[in-house]
This record gives structure tokens, C-alpha cells and sequence, in this order.
């Protein structure tokens, strides 16, 4: 038969698929030759034959493209089915071996989905609060500068001042004041007027921060223009709480502290400056000096301001000081002791106060995962062990290494990916109870959520963890050789050495990383406990707190106005049935103000010493509020109806400590300090309270008659006899008979300061504590499941000694002490890494040191009896053996 | 008159060399030629399958996954590519034939009307 050649050239054309396109060719180069050799049976010359078989074909070319075409389509089709199809052969294999342990696959997916679930729950915080940017355009160049000198460290600036600094400072494009106060303005003019976060801004603070407003406008200049500055601008949640969300809002008139207002502008919603509550921004050439005071001394602003883009903060720094140091020079009375600046990122001072602690729960959390991690692995690694027999099987018919090692992973990556699902419903559902639980400290609280950032993070947590804790199993597992794992004895055999070597690696390593989170744990604990059951200086039980402002007088109210209107109230409040003691000061402990106001002081004949705190805290107190407060009167006397009168002159009640540094080894009462000029008698010493925090003592205090300092702002305490919101409703009918259409900012037991005040410690402590007791679980768990397995390996090893006469006690022992050496190897490892790693939590600790040795001890006897029940449970069962049975079962 | 028949064979309808297609390859594996040339012989030569559409209607069955392909050696000994038919397509040819049976005999009973009952 003659070869054709031609026909083979013609049709090997160019071609992407070579495969694909080499088939087509050979196919249709068969059929011509075939054809040919018919043609040529019924007679024709071979070249005529040849010539009638292609013109059948018609145009070959494009039928030779249209086979091409077809079966390039189809052979992708089937490459992706059989790799699909593969791919689903493996997770159908993995899905039924999984199900056929449900015991082992229930306790991983829990394990997993909680470790998942509170490893990506910190991530939501830690995201939203930390790695999120601030919504400030370039936000990195937005800093705040804070003024102070070596005996001061208030921060603020007066308007004098700020003037000076917008004129003279170059290293910045705008430099703004800003002030929010703790008592708000009274908004509206309806039947239940309510409070609002107010911050007197000036004309640099908008600019400073960069935001625009999202309807209308922020401050023009002519807005701070003294008579055409009741403007304000509002925050998007006032904007639609208040006014209805609607545009027409700009140019509207609303009503704050009594006086008309026109709505320039309002706000993006993740414009949240100074901090989150923040409702309306008023000008700050709103207030005179009536308000704020006169003068250089007279500082009551924040700063914020903008960097110029090539302008470092140290620059920056170095020219506040050098500013600082000219109007020291020129104005000493005033600026003397006001000298250094820092220069802080708006960052820093949003997240500043809580990166550490975010941080260390962080690491907490993903210490836990870690625990999960092993704790898995080492299920893994016994289940692994467990399928010897069968993973031999499937490697003596045939199955490459890599082909196991692949198999066991698909089921460590779907045990990881199914617990990564309930992990993200877990996390879910655990940034919402974190949220609860933080309260309101947590800065930056509206930008947590899980978002598509937080899911990529939990999918890539999840395969990481699958990889991690199913690979070095798999790897192992699928090491065993055909032959090993299919003689007869195997199942006899008490696994190898090294298969025991690594169970032990990962209980040390878990008990290891136990102890570091349940040291943590300790720690935090123990510092809660300090904190709590530090005496805050005062008695918070059956007090009802009730807090509310005063509107400004009239002009034309006679000198005394205010201060007898405040004792009005007093009187009336006290003629309420159920209420023991009534008194009240400006602003009481731990409601978000300081002491008092802070005033320098001097003692006449006496030199002021650098080290010395040359403040003091002026607080005004009614007679009573001392005893009402519960914060006790250490010697000389209170301050009573009489106090701060004409015949009295001026007197003060002064704190124990102010006593004791001041006139150290002497009676303070009698003697005398000034303020401003004004000399003050001490008639009495009270109590240290903690004002601010519960962790501080605050510095000096003076409390001083109520009628020297009448304020405008009052913090109302009522001792009651019983449930002090019982009394609400009475007090508050009470200070309305006084003040009709008062508006309160609170009316709450005084005890839910307290707990207020504890929320940033118990926050930590508290997911610290969990973070401790779930690597406790793990552990205990992971040990518990490790010498079960091992007890069961050796069941026929135990019977043998039991048949030739051992004691059961001493198989027990034995196997006891099989487990507990690698339990006592990782304590060790835990406490010195416990000791290492705690050092980060140092500034989070109140009056515990990190090394604290009791918490040590305590933790290592902790986890040592936790560990000896975990593995004594499996333990006594090598003891109950029964020898004839086993060994005949063999 | 076989000559003139093959010349002049009917045009195929598209769907109709499907059918026929899985119905040749429904006794065993065959190659494209052994198709054509079982379908021209059973014919009695009429059906004449145009090599221009039997190789796309191959390719186009073997994607919708009713006939598969292997190679294999042909009668003398020539690497050929043998089609067979899969499960589905056994389905699909009880179906097709069916349909086409019932069509078949819708034709044949209009050109075989009375012009009365039309």
C-alpha cells in the first residue's frame, strides 16, 4: 500500500495545543488514507485517488479548525473535571473518615472554631481600633501639642496664647484649640430638654484636621467673629437623632444653653474629634472671660494641629519650645514654668492609652491559637497512629507518599476550614460580646465590625492552622513504610520510638504555652483584685448620684446669686423622706472630671520646692457633702453653714496628702496657702480619694465652701436608706421644684461609677482570664486524650506485668509517670517564657509585680494537679486490665 | 446507479447524523471512517455522510460527553481514533430514535395523504 506523505505535512499547521491539534491531524490524515486506499481498490490511480479523497474533505483547513476548536474546548473541560473530580474524591474519602470518628471530629471543629473564633474576634478590635486609618486626610501630619515644664503637665493653652503660636509657628499649616466639656449644653426647649457633648473649637481646629463637612460647611472665618458666631456645626448622629436627617437642617435655628444657634454644618459619620460622643462644635470666641477667665493664665484649650509635608514632628517640637521659651521670658508670672511641648500623633492620643493593652490580648489570643494548634496536632498525630494499618494498606496497593500526605491534609484542611466557619460565627457573635463588655472606653468603637478584612484574615488563619496542625502528622503518618505497618504485630507493638517522642514534644509545648496564658492570667487577676478592693477614698453604697447644670444667671441676679440657689437645691433635696445625707460639689469622684480645678498655690514663708506639686485641687463642697460622700474628716473640723462667710474668710477642708507634704510632723489645721492671691485657712483634713482613677491617689485637694466657688455644674450625692433608685424619681421632683424644666445628665447609684471606672482593667483582665482557663481546658484535654491513647497501645504490655505478678498500683504509676514527664518539662519551659513574656504586660499591672512569685507557684501547682487528674483518669484503667482476656484477644 | 445515488445522497438534516451517528456506534467502537462507511454501505449507499460534518459532529458528541474516544489500531495495524458510546449517550440514542421514528412517520403519512381528507 503506498504511503502518502504529503497528506501528513499538509496537515501539521502551526499550533498552540499541540496535543489537541497533533489528534485532529492524525485523525483526519487516517480518513484520507483510508478513503485513498478504497478509491484505489475500485480502480483509481493512487494521484487520482488522492486527489478525490481531499476534495471530499472541502475546505480541509477550516474543517481542521472547527475539530480543533471543538475538542480544545472539550479537553479543558475534562482537565478541570478530572482535577475537580479528584479534588472531590479526596474530600468525599476525608468527609466519611471524619464522620466515622465523630467523637474526635466534634472535639476538633469545637477546639478549632474557638480558637479561630477568638483569634479573628481580637483581630475585629485590634483592626478597627489600631490598623484602621483615622478619617483625617493625610491623618499622619495631625498631631496634638501639649505645653508643660517640669512642674506642670496640664496640656493647655489660653486664647492669648493660642493667638501667639497660630501667629508665630511656621513648621505647621494650621494650629486649632479645642475644648470638650463634661457637663455639655442644654439642647432644645421641649418638655425633657436633654444634654449634648459640646467642644468650643477655634478658628484653626477645623482646618487642622482636615475633614470637611459633608453637608455645608465647618467655621468660616467670619463665624468666630464675636457677635455673628452662634453657628454650629453638628455630628452626623445629632444631625439625624435631632434633626431629622434632612439637608434643609443647614440653616436651621436650634436652641443650646438657651440661646439661638444657626446648623452650618454637619459632619461625615466617622468624624468623631476629640472623641467619640462628640454632638456639636461650637466657636470658641463664644466664651469671655466670665467663662474661661482673662489673661495668659488662664489656659483651658486643647491643641491640635497640622504639620507642614515637609515639616518633621521634632521640628516641630524643637519650634514650639523655642516659642515657649520667648513668652517665658517675656511674660514670667504666667508662662515661667511652661517651657517643654510634646508633640503627639493624633493617633497616639486616640489609641494611645489602649494599644498596649489590644496588643498584649492580641498576643494572647494568639498564644491560644497556638494551644488549639498543637492540641489538634496532637489528636492528629494519635489518630494518625491509630490508622497505621490502614494508610499502609492503601500505600502497599499503590499510593504514593505524596498522595497520602495529601489526603491526610485535604482532611486537616476541611476540619480547618468547617471550624473556620463556626470560627467566623463564633468571632461573630464574640466582637459583639467584647464590645458589650468594653463599654464605653474603647476608643474608636464605631469602626469594629467584621468586614471582608476580618473574613480574608479568619480564611487565612484557618488554612494556616490546617497546614500547621495537619502537616507534620501527615508527613509522619505517611512516612509508615507497607511492610511495618501491615506485620501481623503491629497492632501489639507499643508504636515507635519516635511516634512517642512527638506526642510528648507537643504535650510540653502545650502545657508550655498553658502556663504562659494562665501566668498572664494570674497576674491580671490578682491586679483586678488590688484594684477593686483599693479603697477609693469614699463609700459608694446607697448613693444616688445626680448630675445636672445650672443656666447662666441673668445679668442683672444680685453677687450671691448662684451660690444660694446651689444651697436651695441642697435644702430641699434634704426634706426628701428616705434621704439620710445630701451634699454637693462641682464635679464628684470618677465622673470624668479631675479633683478639682487645678489652681498654683503657694505657703507663705515656705520655698517651693522643684519636686513639689505647686497645684492644688479646688473642689467646692456644700456642708455635708464631705459626710454625704462618705469620705472621712481626719481631723479639725467640716465645713459648715457658716464656713467661707464673712467672719470666717476664706477656709478649706485639705486632703491628707497636701497635709502631710506640706507641713510634714505638724498639725496642718490653722496654718495657711494661697491662691491667686487669696490666703486660705485649713479648719480640717479629710481623707485621700481617687478622683480620676481608681489606680492613683489624686493630688493635693482642697475642698473649699461651696459658696466661694458657686459653678454653674453640680454633682448632687444622696445618701438614701435603701435602694438609692428608689430615690430618683423623689430627688428629681425635689431639684425641680427649685429649677423647673431642669435638665439632668444623670440620676444613677453611685456604685456604677465605680464599676465604670474598673471597665478598662476588667476588660483585659477578663478576656485575659478566659484566654487562661481555655489553654487550661486544651491542655488538659490534649493530656487526658495523649495517655488514653498511649494506655491503649500498651494494654497487652500492662497485662503481661499484671499476669507475671506486678502490682496494679505499680502499672498505674508507670503509666502516670509517662505522662507527667512531659508535662513537667513544659512547666518548666512555660515558667521561664511565662517569666520573659510577662514583662510586656508590666504597665497593665497595678500594685502586682510581673514576677509576682506567689502567682508562679500558683500557677505551676495550678497546672501540675490539673495535668496528674488528666493523665490518672486514663492512668488507672492500664491497672484494670484484665491479663487473660487481653492476651488471649491477641 | 450506486454512483448517481451517492451524487445526488439526500442532505442530512443537523441532529438527524447525530442520531445516526450513535446509532452506528451503538454495535461497538469504530473510527471516523468505519462511520461513514457503515452508514454509506447500510444505506444501500444513499446516506452519504459529507466528511466536512462527521468529524465536527464526533467532536461535538464526544464534548457533550455522549461518545468517548481512545486510540487504538486500526484493521491494518494504523493508529486510529476509536469512538465508542457512553452511558448517556445510549440514553440520548433511545431518545433520538424514538422522536426520529415518530417524525419519520408524521412525513410519511402527509405525502402519503388523499387529497380528500387534506
Amino acid at each position: 500500500m503506498p504511503r502518502l506523505p504529503g497528506v501528513r505535512r499538509f496537515f501539521r499547521l502551526p499550533s498552540t495545543e499541540r496535543d489537541v491539534s497533533a489528534a485532529v491531524d492524525d485523525e483526519l490524515a487516517f480518513h484520507v488514507d483510508m478513503l485513498t486506499e478504497h478509491l484505489v481498490s475500485r480502480g483509481r490511480s493512487p494521484a487520482e485517488a488522492r486527489r478525490e479523497a481531499l476534495e471530499r474533505f472541502g475546505d480541509l483547513a477550516e474543517l481542521r479548525r472547527r475539530c480543533y476548536d471543538i475538542s480544545t474546548h472539550h479537553e479543558a473541560a475534562v482537565r478541570r473535571t478530572e482535577s475537580w473530580t479528584n479534588i472531590w474524591q479526596d474530600v468525599k474519602y476525608a468527609a466519611r473518615s471524619l464522620r466515622r470518628a465523630p467523637g474526635f471530629s466534634l472535639v476538633v471543629l469545637l477546639t478549632l472554631a474557638l480558637g479561630i473564633g477568638a483569634t479573628t474576634a481580637m483581630f475585629s478590635v485590634v483592626r478597627g481600633v489600631l490598623l484602621r486609618p483615622l478619617p483625617y486626610p493625610e491623618a499622619e501630619r495631625v498631631v496634638r501639642i501639649v505645653p508643660g515644664g517640669p512642674t506642670v503637665d496640664q496640656g493647655y493653652v489660653s486664647t492669648t496664647e493660642l493667638e501667639d503660636w497660630t501667629r508665630e509657628l511656621t513648621k505647621f499649616s494650621a494650629v486649632g484649640g479645642y475644648r470638650q466639656w463634661e457637663t455639655g449644653q442644654v439642647y432644645g426647649d421641649g418638655a425633657e430638654p436633654i444634654y449634648v457633648n459640646t467642644t468650643h473649637v477655634s478658628a484653626g481646629f477645623f482646618p487642622a484636621l482636615g475633614t470637611r463637612a459633608e453637608l455645608g460647611h465647618t467655621f468660616l472665618p467670619s463665624e468666630h467673629v464675636i457677635g455673628s458666631n452662634h453657628a454650629v456645626v453638628v455630628s452626623n448622629a445629632f444631625w439625624q437623632s435631632q434633626l431629622g436627617g434632612e439637608p434643609q437642617a443647614i440653616g436651621q435655628t436650634i436652641r443650646l444653653g438657651g440661646e439661638p444657634f444657626t446648623v452650618v454644618g454637619v459632619m461625615p459619620p466617622e468624624f468623631a474629634f476629640p472623641s467619640a460622643g462628640a454632638a456639636v462644635w461650637l466657636p470658641s470666641s463664644l466664651l469671655g472671660e466670665d467663662d474661661v477667665g482673662a489673661g495668659r493664665e488662664a489656659r483651658w484649650m486643647n491643641v491640635v494641629a497640622r504639620l507642614r509635608p515637609d515639616a518633621t514632628p521634632a521640628q516641630g517640637r524643637a519650634e514650639v519650645e523655642r516659642l515657649l521659651n520667648r513668652l517665658a521670658a517675656a511674660y514670667p508670672k504666667s508662662n515661667a514654668s511652661w517651657t517643654t511641648a510634646n508633640v503627639e500623633s493624633v493617633r497616639d492620643f486616640i489609641v494611645g492609652p489602649v494599644r498596649r493593652g489590644l496588643f498584649v490580648l492580641l498576643g494572647a489570643v494568639a498564644l491560644v491559637l497556638l494551644v488549639v494548634c498543637v492540641n489538634v496536632a496532637s489528636l492528629m498525630l494519635v489518630r494518625g497512629t491509630a490508622r497505621e494499618r490502614e494508610l499502609a494498606l492503601r500505600a502497599a496497593i499503590g499510593a504514593g507518599r505524596g498522595r497520602l500526605v495529601r489526603l491526610l491534609l485535604t482532611e486537616s484542611l476541611m476540619l480547618a476550614v468547617v471550624g473556620g466557619v463556626l470560627g467566623v460565627l463564633a468571632a461573630w457573635w464574640g466582637v459583639h460580646a467584647l464590645l458589650a463588655l468594653s463599654g464605653s472606653f474603647l476608643p474608636r468603637s464605631a469602626d469594629i465590625r467584621v468586614d471582608g478584612g476580618v473574613l480574608m484574615f479568619a480564611v487565612a488563619i484557618s488554612l494556616l492552622t490546617g497546614a500547621l496542625f495537619g502537616l507534620w502528622p501527615a508527613l509522619r503518618a505517611s512516612g509508615t513504610t507497607a511492610a511495618g505497618g501491615l506485620r501481623e504485630d503491629s497492632r501489639a507493638s507499643i508504636g515507635s520510638g519516635g511516634a512517642n517522642r512527638a506526642r510528648a514534644a507537643l504535650v510540653a509545648a502545650e502545657v508550655a504555652l498553658a502556663v504562659v496564658l494562665v501566668v498572664g492570667a494570674g497576674l491580671m487577676l490578682r491586679s483586678f483584685e488590688r484594684l477593686t478592693s483599693a479603697d477609693p477614698g469614699f463609700r459608694a453604697e446607697n448613693v444616688l448620684l445626680a448630675r445636672f447644670s445650672f443656666p447662666d444667671p441673668p445679668a442683672d441676679a444680685p453677687p450671691g446669686f448662684r451660690g444660694e440657689r446651689r444651697q436651695r437645691v441642697v435644702s430641699r433635696v434634704a426634706l426628701v423622706p428616705g434621704v439620710l445625707d445630701v451634699g454637693a460639689t462641682k464635679i464628684a469622684p470618677l465622673t470624668g472630671g479631675t479633683a478639682g480645678e487645678s489652681v498654683p498655690f503657694s505657703v507663705p514663708g515656705r520655698q517651693t520646692q522643684e519636686s513639689e506639686e505647686p497645684h492644688v485641687f479646688l473642689a467646692p463642697a456644700t456642708p455635708g457633702y464631705l459626710h454625704a460622700m462618705g469620705i472621712p474628716l481626719l481631723a479639725g473640723q467640716d465645713i459648715d453653714a457658716s464656713s467661707g462667710d464673712s467672719t470666717s474668710g476664706p477656709v478649706a477642708v485639705i486632703s491628707r496628702r497636701m497635709a502631710e507634704r506640706i507641713w510634714p510632723g505638724q498639725s496642718a489645721i490653722g496654718k495657711t496657702f494661697e491662691f491667686f492671691e487669696i490666703p486660705v485657712r485649713v479648719i480640717g483634713v479629710a481623707g485621700d480619694v481617687r478622683s480620676t482613677r481608681l489606680d492613683s491617689i489624686s493630688g493635693f485637694t482642697a475642698y473649699v465652701p461651696d459658696r466661694m466657688m458657686p459653678r454653674n455644674a453640680m454633682s448632687l450625692v444622696v445618701r438614701t436608706a435603701g435602694d438609692p433608685m428608689r430615690m430618683a424619681e423623689p430627688v428629681r421632683a425635689a431639684i425641680r421644684e427649685v429649677m423647673p424644666r431642669m435638665a439632668f445628665q444623670e440620676v444613677v447609684p453611685f456604685r456604677n461609677k465605680l464599676s465604670e471606672a474598673a471597665s478598662t482593667p476588667r476588660f483585659f483582665t477578663v478576656l485575659v482570664a478566659i484566654f487562661g482557663v481555655v489553654a487550661l481546658v486544651l491542655a488538659a484535654v490534649g493530656l487526658y486524650g495523649v495517655v488514653s491513647y498511649t494506655v491503649r497501645q500498651r494494654e497487652r504490655e500492662m497485662a503481661v506485668r499484671l499476669a507475671l505478678g506486678a502490682a496494679p498500683s505499680r502499672v498505674t504509676t508507670l503509666m502516670l509517670r509517662q505522662g507527667m514527664m512531659p508535662v513537667l518539662l513544659g512547666l518548666a519551659i512555660g515558667l521561664v517564657a511565662a517569666f520573659a513574656a510577662t514583662r510586656v504586660m508590666r504597665s497593665l499591672l497595678f500594685e502586682v509585680s510581673a514576677t509576682d512569685p506567689l502567682t508562679y507557684l500558683g500557677v505551676a501547682l495550678l497546672l501540675a494537679a490539673v495535668a496528674l487528674v488528666a493523665s490518672y483518669l486514663p492512668s488507672r484503667r492500664a491497672a484494670r486490665v484484665h491479663p487473660a482476656m487481653t492476651l488471649r484477644a491477641e | 446507479m450506486a454512483e448517481r445515488a451517492q451524487d445526488e445522497g439526500l442532505e442530512l438534516l443537523q441532529g438527524t447524523l447525530d442520531v445516526l451517528i450513535l446509532k452506528t456506534l451503538s454495535w461497538g467502537p469504530r473510527h471516523g471512517y468505519a462511520v461513514a462507511r457503515w452508514l454509506l454501505d447500510t444505506s444501500g449507499e444513499v446516506l452519504r455522510v459529507e466528511e466536512g460534518a462527521l468529524y465536527p459532529a464526533l467532536h461535538r458528541l464526544e464534548g457533550r460527553g455522549w461518545i468517548e474516544s481512545e486510540w487504538g489500531l486500526s484493521e491494518n495495524n494504523r493508529r486510529a481514533k476509536y469512538y465508542q458510546l457512553t452511558v448517556r449517550g445510549r440514553q440520548q440514542l433511545r431518545v433520538k430514535a424514538k422522536t426520529w421514528g415518530q417524525y419519520a412517520a408524521a412525513v410519511a403519512r402527509v405525502l402519503s395523504a388523499e387529497k380528500q381528507s387534506a
